[in-house]
Parts: C-alpha cells; sequence; structure tokens
C-alpha cells in the first residue's frame, strides 16, 4: 500500500477536481432553480408573448377567467437613471409592483416598496454599485427625452437573484415613465381546485394566436433554461478538464500498477507456485486496485467537497459572477466521481494485472529477480501509432486548410494518441538526444543518469506521456489564444483604423472638449473632426472631414491615411455599392448650393464619407466641430482609457464612443479570463502528472537499491546520487515540456487556422509565438521536475551501502 | 596445521620481520538494534592484515564476518572500536570522506550484482577510476585486460557476459586504481568451481605478482585455501588464525570451531 500512495494522491487531485466541478455546477443549477421558484411561486400559468405582443384586450380577458384567483399583468419601462457617480445616463428596467396577494412579488431588504408615482425602489446591488442610500433623488428620463425626479423609498432583497434585477414603480408610475411599456407577460394565479393545466387550457383558448401559455411549473423551467444555459457550457468545459486530469491520473496509476507488479515478480510467482491460478493472481491485483481506488475517490469527493465550500463562500464574498448560490450536495456529483475515480483506476490496473498473470512460477526459485529487463515496445503499437500520427497528421492538415474545427479537432486528438502510442520509442530518443550534452560533460553520475532515464522505454514513456498531456494542453491554450489574439488585432487594425472616435449628433461639442480629452491618461493624440450631412448620388450621407496633415497621427493603417489627400474621398464598401461606384470612380457631393467632386477610395472602418478638411470646406463653410479622433498608449490599460473617455465631456448628454480600442478591450479581457482559466484547469494535470514522475523515481530507487548501494560502494557521493536522480527527473520533465511546447505550437496553430480561417477575409491567419509564457511553461516543468526528484532521492541516499547489498 | 592459540591474543603487536599494516580493526564492536533484541554482530575484534597478503576471513554463517569486512571497507560505521586504513582513521569519518576512501583507496569484488547492468564491461571497470576524475594507468589497464582474458568483452553489457566473465570484469575494477586494499565478498560463491578458481587464480596473482594486498570473506575452505592466512571468526570474536592454509587445514579449524 506504501508504494501506491503517489498514485492514490493522483486519483485524489482527478476525483476531487472533477468533483468541484459537478458540485459547484450542480449547486449553481440548483440555486438558480430554487430562486427563480421563490420569484414565480404562486404562479400557476403564464402568458407569454412569444410570436404577438400582449393587447389590453388579452389582458382584460385573462382577468375574467372564472378559473383564475389573481391575474397581474408583469410590465417594465426601461428608464435613462442619471446615477450621480456617472456622467451619462444608464438603463434601468422599471418593473411595475402588482397585487402580491397570490402570486410572490419582491421584497426589500431596506426601506418600503413604492407607493406613491414619485418613489421607486432600487435593487440592493445596484444602489450598492452607484452607493444610493434610502432618501435619495434620483433623475429619470424616457427616450423620448422626458424626464422625472423621483426617490428611492426602498431596496430590494436580490442577494439570491441571479444576473441583474430590476427596479420597481407602482403600476401608475411605470404608466407614466412609458405609457407604451413592454408588457413581459401575464401571471395568472387558480382558484382552489383548479389544476395548473387547467389553468392554462383555459388562458390558451382565449387569448391571441402567437401568445403561449405556459404551466406555472413549466413557466420556471423555460426561465431557468434561460439562466442556465451558461452555467452547462460552463460546467461542461469544467467536466472536459475534469475527464483530461481523470485520465492523466488513468496514466499514472496504471503505470504505478505496472511497476508495482514488476517489482512483485518473486512473490506473484510464488503464490503461482503453491497453487494460485491465474484467475487468482489476476483477481487480487483488480481486488487491490479496487481497494485502492474506491479510498482515494472517497478522500478525491471529500476534497472536492471542501474546496467547493471553499470557493463557492469566496464567490460569494469577492463577486466572481457565478449566482451567489449556497452548497448543493445531491447523489450524482457525490457518486459519480466516486465512481469515474474507482473505475479508472480499475481500467487502469487492468494491464498491469494481465501481466501479472504471466509471470511463471518458476520466477520464484531463479535465485534473483533480474531488475526488471527493459521492456520492448510492441511492434504492433508502434505501427498503429504511426498510422494513428499520419493518418491524425492529415486531417488535422484537412481541417486547419478547409477551417473545418471539428475535423481539425479529431485530427489533432487522434494524431495525440499516435504520439502517446510510440511514446516508447520517440521518448528514449528525445531523452538521448537531450541527454547527450550532460553525458558528455557530467561525468559518470550524468551518464548512468541518462542511461536510467532510458532503460525501461515503456515506464519512462508512460511517465512522460502524463506530463506531456498537460503541457501541450497548456502550450496548445497559450498559442492558440495569442494566435486567435494576433488575428484579431490585425484584423481591427483593418476593420477600425483609429482607435477611438468620439462623436455627438445633433448637440454642440464645447470648446474645452478638445483639451478634456488630451488631459486623459493613455491619449495621445486628439485630432478633431466635422461631420456634415450633405447629398450624394441622391442620398443624404454623413460626410466627415478631417485636417489631412493630422489624419496621419491617428490612423494606424498608413495605405488608407496615404489615401486622405485632397481631391480624394474615402468610401466605405457598402456606401461605394449603393452609390454604384468604383475604387477609383468621381463622386459628386452636394451641399446646398455648394458642390465638389472627388475621387472615390474605398476604406474601412471609418465614416460613410471620409475627405479632407479643406474638401468639407467647400461643401460646409466653417463646419462646427462634431467629434474628435484619438490615438492612445498602446501600453495604456484599454477599458481604462475607454472608460475615462467615455466619462468626458459632460456636457454632451449623448457622446458616441467607437473604435478599435473599445473593440480591444472588450475581447482583450475575454482572452485573459480564458487564458487564466485554461492554465489553471490544466495546472491541475500537470500537478498530477508531476506527481507521477516522482512516483516512477522514486519505485526506480527501491528496484535500484542494489545497484546504487553498488555505486556508492564504488564511490559515488550522497550528493552525486541526488543529483543523478534530479538529472534524470530533469530529462524526462524537459522532454515532456520540449515535445509538449512543440505540439502546442502546432496544434495552437492549425487549430487558429480551422478556427479563425473561415472568419477572416481571405482566410488570413496570424500565427503567434507567445515566447515569454512557453519559456514559462518550460522552466515551471524543469523545477518541478527537479522538484518531483527530491524525495525519491532524499530516500535513495539514506541507504547505507553495506547494508543495500547483504540484504535480499 | 593445527590451531596457533599463542596468535589468538587479540590486539597483538607486529613484529620485527612481519609485513608492514595495510588495514587494522582495533576492538570492533557493531551491535544491531536496540535494548533487548540488540545482537552484537561484531564483539569486540583486533585484527591486522599486512601489506601484500591475501588473507581470508572465515566463519559461519551469522559470526560476522561480512560485517566486518564492510566495517573495515568503509562501506558501514562500527558502534565502537577503530579502523586504520593506512594512517586514517575510517571509524570517525562523515559519509563524504568514506566515499572518497571508498574511491580511492579501496576495490571491491562482491558476491554477486557486481556490474551495472547499463554500463558496457570496459565503462564498469573505469567506473571508480571516473567516478573520482582520475585518468587510468593505460598500461596497468591493458595488462590487466590481458591477465584476466577480457580483451574480446570490453564492449560487452554484463547481461552478454558469463557469470564467470562478470566476476572477472568486477576484479578488474578491483584492481584498475592499485587501492591499498582490494575486498572480496564471497566472490565465487555464484560460479562454478572452474570459474571460481580462475577468479581466485587471478586475485592470488595480484598479490603474488603486483603486491596487491586482498582481504577475502568466503565460508569455502578450497577459496580460503589460496590465501596466505585464515583469520576464524565465530560469534562475532576472533577464533583462530591459520598460516599457509590448506583445504584440509581449513576445514579441519572449522570443525573444532563447531565443535
Amino acid at each position: 500500500m506504501g508504494r501506491l500512495v503517489a498514485a492514490c494522491l493522483a486519483i485524489v487531485l482527478g476525483v476531487g477536481f472533477g468533483s468541484l466541478a459537478m458540485i459547484v455546477h450542480a449547486s449553481a443549477s440548483h440555486g438558480v432553480n430554487e430562486t427563480i421558484g421563490a420569484q414565480y411561486k404562486g404562479v400557476d400559468a403564464v402568458v407569454y408573448p412569444d410570436q404577438a405582443t400582449i393587447s389590453p384586450a388579452d389582458i382584460a380577458t385573462v382577468q375574467k377567467l372564472p378559473q383564475a384567483a389573481a391575474a397581474v399583468t408583469l410590465t417594465t419601462a426601461y428608464m435613462d437613471v442619471a446615477f450621480p457617480d456617472l456622467v451619462r445616463g444608464t438603463t434601468v428596467p422599471i418593473d411595475a409592483l402588482y397585487d402580491t396577494q397570490h402570486i410572490a412579488g419582491p421584497g426589500t431588504s431596506s426601506g418600503r416598496l413604492p407607493t406613491a408615482t414619485n418613489e421607486i425602489a432600487l435593487p440592493a446591488r445596484t444602489a450598492a454599485k452607484h452607493k444610493i442610500a434610502v432618501g435619495q433623488s434620483l433623475r429619470i428620463s424616457s427616450y423620448d427625452d422626458k424626464s422625472w425626479t423621483v426617490t428611492v423609498v426602498g431596496l430590494l432583497d436580490d442577494s439570491k437573484y441571479v444576473g441583474s434585477a430590476s427596479a420597481v414603480a407602482t403600476p401608475a408610475a411605470v404608466k407614466i415613465f412609458d405609457p407604451g411599456a413592454y408588457t413581459r407577460g401575464i401571471a395568472l394565479a387558480a382558484k382552489p381546485g383548479v389544476s395548473q393545466q387547467q389553468l392554462t387550457s383555459a388562458a390558451q383558448a382565449v387569448v391571441a394566436s402567437g401568445l403561449t401559455v405556459y404551466t406555472g411549473e413549466a413557466f420556471i423551467q423555460h426561465e431557468v433554461k434561460g439562466l442556465t444555459n451558461g452555467i452547462d457550457v460552463l460546467g461542461g468545459v469544467f467536466g472536459m478538464f475534469a475527464v483530461i486530469a481523470l485520465f492523466v491520473a488513468c496514466l499514472v496509476i496504471g503505470n504505478t500498477f505496472t511497476i508495482v507488479i514488476a517489482q512483485r515478480t518473486r512473490e506473484m510467482a510464488l503464490l503461482r507456485c503453491v497453487g494460485a491460478s491465474r484467475r487468482q493472481v489476476f483477481s487480487s491485483v483488480i481486488a487491490e486496485a479496487t481497494v485502492v481506488g474506491v479510498i482515494a475517490s472517497a478522500i478525491g469527493v471529500v476534497f472536492g467537497v471542501a474546496l467547493s465550500a471553499l470557493g463557492l463562500a469566496l464567490s460569494r464574498e469577492f463577486d466572481w459572477g457565478i449566482p451567489p448560490v449556497p452548497l448543493h450536495l445531491d447523489l450524482s456529483s457525490i457518486f459519480l466521481p466516486l465512481l469515474l475515480g474507482t473505475l479508472a483506476t480499475l481500467v487502469a490496473a487492468v494491464v498491469p494485472a494481465r501481466r501479472a498473470t504471466k509471470v511463471a512460477p518458476l520466477a520464484a526459485l531463479r535465485p534473483e529477480a533480474a531488475p526488471a529487463a527493459a521492456t520492448k515496445a510492441g511492434i504492433l503499437r508502434l505501427v498503429l501509432g504511426f498510422l494513428l500520427l499520419a493518418g491524425g497528421g492529415l486531417l488535422l492538415g484537412v481541417g486547419a486548410k478547409q477551417h473545418e474545427v471539428l475535423i481539425g479537432v479529431a485530427g489533432g486528438a487522434i494524431s495525440f494518441l499516435g504520439i502517446l502510442a510510440i511514446g516508447a520509442l520517440l521518448v528514449p530518443a528525445l531523452i538521448r538526444v537531450i541527454g547527450a550534452l550532460p553525458a558528455r560533460s557530467g561525468g559518470v553520475p550524468a551518464r548512468i543518469a541518462v542511461a536510467n532515464a532510458v532503460r525501461n522505454p515503456r515506464r519512462t514513456a508512460a511517465t512522460t506521456s502524463a506530463l506531456l498531456i498537460g503541457v501541450t494542453l497548456i502550450s496548445l491554450t497559450c498559442v492558440g489564444i495569442a494566435s486567435v489574439r494576433k488575428t484579431f488585432d490585425v484584423s481591427m487594425d483593418g476593420q477600425y483604423p483609429v482607435d477611438l472616435m468620439v462623436t455627438t449628433y445633433k448637440e454642440k461639442m464645447p470648446a474645452s472638449a478638445e483639451q478634456q480629452l488630451r488631459d486623459i491618461k493613455g491619449i495621445t493624440q486628439v485630432v478633431p473632426i466635422s461631420t456634415v450631412t450633405a447629398k450624394a448620388g441622391g442620398e443624404e450621407i454623413d460626410v466627415t472631414g478631417v485636417d489631412a496633415g493630422k489624419a496621419g497621427s491617428v490612423i494606424h493603417n498608413a495605405a488608407l491615411s496615404d489615401k486622405l489627400k485632397p481631391g480624394t474621398a474615402l468610401v466605405t464598401y457598402p456606401v461605394l455599392k449603393r452609390l454604384k461606384l468604383e475604387d477609383g470612380s468621381p463622386l459628386t457631393i452636394v451641399s446646398g448650393q455648394h458642390k465638389v467632386t472627388l475621387t472615390a477610395r474605398l476604406a474601412i472602418g471609418v465614416d460613410p464619407i471620409t475627405t479632407t478638411s479643406a474638401d468639407l470646406a467647400k461643401l460646409t463653410p466653417s463646419a462646427p466641430v462634431t467629434g474628435f479622433w484619438l490615438a492612445s498608449d498602446p501600453k495604456a490599460d484599454g477599458a481604462d482609457v475607454v472608460d475615462a473617455v467615455e466619462q468626458s465631456i459632460p456636457t454632451v448628454k449623448d457622446l458616441s464612443v467607437q473604435g478599435g480600442l473599445a473593440e480591444r478591450t472588450s475581447y482583450t479581457k475575454i482572452f485573459d479570463v480564458l487564458l487564466i482559466v485554461g492554465i489553471g484547469l490544466l495546472g491541475v494535470s500537470v500537478l498530477i502528472a508531476l506527481v507521477g514522475v516522482g512516483n516512477t523515481l522514486s519505485l526506480s530507487v527501491l528496484e535500484r537499491t542494489r545497484e546504487n548501494a553498488l555505486l556508492r560502494a564504488m564511490g559515488l557521493s550522497r550528493r552525486q546520487l541526488r543529483g543523478m536522480l534530479a538529472i534524470e527527473s530533469l530529462l524526462m520533465a524537459l522532454v515532456a515540456a520540449g515535445l509538449g511546447i512543440v505540439l502546442g505550437l502546432l496544434y495552437g496553430w492549425t487549430g487558429t487556422s480551422a478556427l479563425m480561417g473561415g472568419q477572416t477575409v481571405e482566410g488570413g491567419v496570424e500565427y503567434a509565438v507567445p515566447g515569454t509564457l512557453l519559456i514559462a511553461i518550460a522552466a515551471v516543468a524543469a523545477v518541478a521536475g527537479l522538484l518531483a526528484s527530491v524525495l525519491p532521492a532524499r530516500r535513495a541516499a539514506k541507504v547505507a551501502p553495506a547494508g543495500a547489498l547483504t540484504t535480499e | 596445521m593445527s590451531l596457533q592459540t599463542g596468535e589468538l591474543a587479540a590486539g597483538r603487536l607486529p613484529q620485527d620481520g612481519e609485513p608492514r599494516t595495510a588495514i587494522r580493526a582495533h576492538e570492533l564492536r557493531k551491535v544491531y538494534g536496540q535494548g533487548d533484541t540488540a545482537v552484537a554482530a561484531l564483539d569486540g575484534v583486533s585484527v591486522d592484515f599486512g601489506v601484500g597478503q591475501f588473507t581470508a576471513i572465515m566463519g559461519p554463517s551469522g559470526s560476522g564476518k561480512s560485517t566486518l569486512m564492510h566495517c573495515l571497507a568503509g562501506l558501514d560505521t562500527p558502534t565502537e572500536g577503530q579502523v586504520l586504513l593506512g594512517e586514517t582513521e575510517l571509524t570517525r569519518l562523515p559519509d563524504a570522506e568514506l566515499t572518497k576512501i571508498r574511491r580511492d583507496r579501496v576495490g571491491f569484488v562482491f558476491q554477486s550484482f557486481n556490474l551495472l547492468p547499463m554500463l558496457s564491461a570496459n565503462d564498469n571497470i573505469l567506473l571508480p577510476l571516473e567516478l573520482g576524475n582520475r585518468k587510468p594507468d593505460e598500461q596497468w589497464l591493458s595488462t590487466l585486460i590481458e591477465v584476466l582474458g577480457l580483451s574480446d568483452r570490453l564492449t560487452h553489457r554484463p547481461s552478454e557476459l558469463s557469470g564467470g566473465q562478470q566476476q572477472r570484469v568486477a576484479v578488474a575494477r578491483a584492481l584498475v586504481g592499485r587501492p591499498e586494499v582490494v575486498f572480496a565478498d564471497e566472490p565465487t560463491g555464484n560460479l562454478d568451481s572452474r570459474s571460481g578458481a580462475e577468479v581466485l587464480g587471478f586475485l592470488r596473482r595480484s598479490v603474488r605478482e603486483f603486491g596487491q594486498t586482498v582481504v577475502m570473506v568466503t565460508h569455502d575452505p578450497l577459496a580460503a585455501s589460496y590465501a596466505d592466512r585464515v583469520v576464524m571468526l565465530a560469534d562475532g570474536k576472533l577464533a583462530g588464525e591459520l598460516r599457509q592454509p590448506t583445504p584440509e587445514s581449513v576445514l579441519d579449524a572449522l570443525r573444532q570451531l563447531g565443535a
């Protein structure tokens, strides 16, 4: 059992991770279910606007249904609320209150619900975010520029709410704010004795066609589904990583059992000598695996539950975007990981157990169990491996070329299996290559370390495979994300040649606007523009004028800014098409009695028609400044810059901020999160694999006790012995890291091509090499490899040379 | 030859005309375990081994002969007493120093598992030298290889060699660094009689022709008869000594011990 501790650790980690994924998913789903259920408590049927909108007539007929005890209209007005901490208002949905005698409604955590038309209650989290207290006044306005001052009389308890909650006001207030307020549905409560189904059928019969009536339960399911789709996707991703971790654990366990059984050859042979059948030997190994699997999996589940509880508590504390849900344990999220962990252990033990049955009884009688002679990699396995590699590689190429993600993924998986299959050939060869240097210059210990690392190719391959999987996937993630990001960046530069375009419509830019923008940290260039509406080809089109001398400082694309000369107009593709023009055709623009004819040039990412300010002046003399084009410092935090620009020029009510930086910032964040999540989740697999490396080493050390003792007798110092094991471990880690990084680059690039090729202009894809990240991966693998050798090396160095040579 | 009881006294001083001492044990005690379960494998052994002598240590199983050799060779540290290799006292040295001594000043031939399986015969022979970053004396090396008949076996791995050949490689390895003492622990234990005789012949030849000091542990009277001197051990104590032994005189002495 002692020798199996490391295998247990691998199972504990794999199962713990799996149950963490399942429990968090179950808790979130359950939490959402409960919350939505509570929100619609008492609702027996819901009239829902699917194909048609709900008309007052529908409301009236439903209210007259004899089966209904109550029918309330769910109405929402979308209002612009001027929070004092923001320069410009933000949209907040305001729900109308209704009679809550039969149907549950929102409750307050402080203050009270609105009773007058000049009162509203805000969700507590929204209020906290904008630092609003009960009693404070807010200015709200409608889309058609009417505005009211209302008092916040209460805060709604949204501590269990999933997503952002709505504010509430009296139905009369909602009617004033927005006379045509959107009706989300009609909720019905049944009279006693009427089933949900009966009520639903009755309602469906009287409402207009195009409206769907759900039973209360079905509606809750419908709402839950809308909210948990994201959770399910997240759960799926988590689950996938958990399966990878479990697979890696499987490799580690299988390897451990193989080694342990090799070391017990004599014991097994003795059993066979005294009459144990092959089946009994097989069963004994399987029984041992079962015990190990169940115990380790159980510990793993406990570990997973503890981690989940901790994670959910931290999530509530720091608002990680997971709904604030309590820990929920259901049978499947406890027993499935337990079952899978045990099964994985059993599956991993089958091959070693079969090998155990092949031990000849005579082996017990031989004077000395030969210390595990090098096992030859099966020819069949190699042939299969090369076939898989070739076939998978071909598919991968096709997937990348045709931009077919599924074919690419299949090709990647198949070729990787091929790599694993030929590992027994490939890994020792690579170790010899990498080991050539230390073997030549590092003296005997280094040479022996290299020889030790390759003497049992299967074992070495299995050990490195576990690590290889993790490193390959992490490198793939890094390379893929870096490449996709670079592809995005390049295509963004084409699509959005200007970092930020700040414009206002109808309103007047204050004279100080330019200076205000210049003062923002991270803004390097500010170029004013004027947009006027003019006529071209019989259509009203916005024409923007920009100083030709300054335009180059804010337009990234030099080819584009070079086109902008007096006498030319940059025209976007849709406009060019609409006016039936070609690149280079003459374009006549008319404004009042002014008229200019310019050469139209195709442009992407700028205003419909862009000219030099000199040409614009010919159309509209002294056109006012309506906006600015900005360039930003690429080192500045994009989100902060965009935020600052959006909050600037407070006198302008409606300020539009667009451009490459705004777009880039939104996806940069997504990529960062993806990268961190990916590395974090795959890190678990790497951790398990490292446990495997340490495990293989310590078992090898046990096996080589006599050999090491002999070396010690010959004059190998303790330090040299420890160094020898460190080199052996380092070689395995480096080969796994090197091979994994190379594979990660190949898979990452082909994956990017398959994924992005179809979505960019002309299928152009950028291949990135995230050098720092990849070097970091190799460095972490190397350090971890060294760490993995510490315990086995200490154990090996402790053995007294005399004791080991005599005891057998 | 009968037991020379006069020489049984422990701590006998070397007299004029006797060879210089290569290694000396003084009042060695080695206790395994603690308290009630303590067993003294060596219980006050004092013995000298002369330079250029071939000494066999004999005794029944459990007599402590292997423990004595391990203590003499710096493979194990005694509980009490001293071991002097030349002028160096081994018993007080830390592991790193002992390691150096094993590497540079003594050679070993074990009963079995003498060679590292992943190194060729040649690499195995040179192992102690390379561990100490020493260059082999090429002439001495080729003499050894020729005498031991290993010329056409040098590139072979141990698994490709017969037991006798493996043991000859081990002898070459023990001798190549011209150590002060070669320790042999049952060197013929796993060999057939012909191969065993060969190996013992080489050990004796190394003493006669090259002045090597050899200390050999054995329980085989025939093997012991190759030595110049036999030291008897029983229950962790010295139990007698023979000079110029023959198989018969050794057997006789062993019988007396058993009686």
